[in-house]
């Protein structure tokens, strides 16, 4: 069955469609607020909300966005609010984070081809759950959306319903301010070894 | 690439960063960068950290018990393919 038919059907009151539509879209909602939010009970949290409401509304998908860019926008959302809530002290991103750090430098150290920095390091993974961490909401969607989930920068931009051309300067600054925390560290090791 | 300011080409180095990172968006700063050793350093960095940051952020399996719950606050566990 498509997933127009399958919504149609849930649309109509159809559990069986209805159940369908959960399984097929439970496993990417929840590691989507995973991401976001960093923690299991508050993904946990999200995922519940976000189908609580998808029933609530079905009623007003008219579909001229596509089902996925819909439960998207409703799961993104709620974890922003969610977010907001936890009042965490993000880092601000200066507005020049695309070249203050570069124009004056004549050589950056290349970390990047050393096989220590890899995910199986603990010391690493709490280095990038800790940058993540700092990101502020903006700024983290994007880097979520686009860099993690992999999706288009036209995708991004309805979900998250900004410009094509706001997601790219999100992005921009969310990839360098991510490099800069990264590099902090790593910079140093490769300087001392 | 024409000889331009240190700057102009930082600036359009940070325009390609908001691009995909492997693809064609801009084939004249890939061409820079692939002969400037300093960019190319900055471009490996950016593209490892999000390498790093994607492999931290893999998908994960839901748990039974998240998708039990999940089925049972919808009143859908009749329906729950096990």
């Amino acid at each position: 069955m498509t997933e127009t038919l399958l919504v149609q059907k849930a649309k109509q009151g159809d559990k069986q469609a209805l159940a369908q539509l959960v399984s097929q879209y439970s496993e990417r909602i929840y590691n989507l607020a995973l991401r976001i939010l960093r923690n299991r009970e508050d993904a946990e949290d999200i995922l519940q909300e976000t189908f609580m409401t998808v029933i609530e509304k079905l009623h007003t998908f008219d579909g001229r966005s596509g089902f996925f860019t819909w439960i998207y926008r409703i799961a993104t959302n709620a974890s922003l609010m969610k977010l907001r809530k936890k009042k965490v002290n993000f880092t601000e991103i200066p507005d020049n984070m695309d070249l203050h750090n570069l124009v004056d430098k004549e050589s950056f150290v290349d970390w990047s081809h050393d096989p220590l920095w890899n995910i199986q390091n603990k010391e690493v993974k709490s280095l990038l759950d800790n940058a993540i961490n700092e990101l502020s909401d903006i700024y983290r969607t994007v880097f979520i959306l686009r860099d993690i989930e992999q999706l288009s920068i036209k995708e991004t931009a309805k979900i998250l319903n900004i410009s094509e051309e706001n997601v790219k300067i999100r992005l921009r600054r969310a990839r360098l301010f991510l490099r800069e925390k990264l590099s902090e560290h790593f910079s140093e090791r490769v300087i001392e070894s | 690439m024409k000889a331009q300011s240190r700057e102009e080409v930082i600036k359009q180095i940070c325009d390609f960063m908001g691009e995909d990172l492997d693809g064609e968006a801009c084939k004249e700063v890939q061409e820079h960068i692939s002969a400037c050793p300093t960019c190319k350093v900055y471009f490996d960095t950016v593209k490892k950290t999000v390498t790093l940051c994607r492999e931290n952020d893999a998908d994960e399996k839901i748990p039974d018990d998240v998708n039990e719950r999940l089925f049972k606050v919808l009143k859908l566990e009749d329906l729950q393919k096990k």
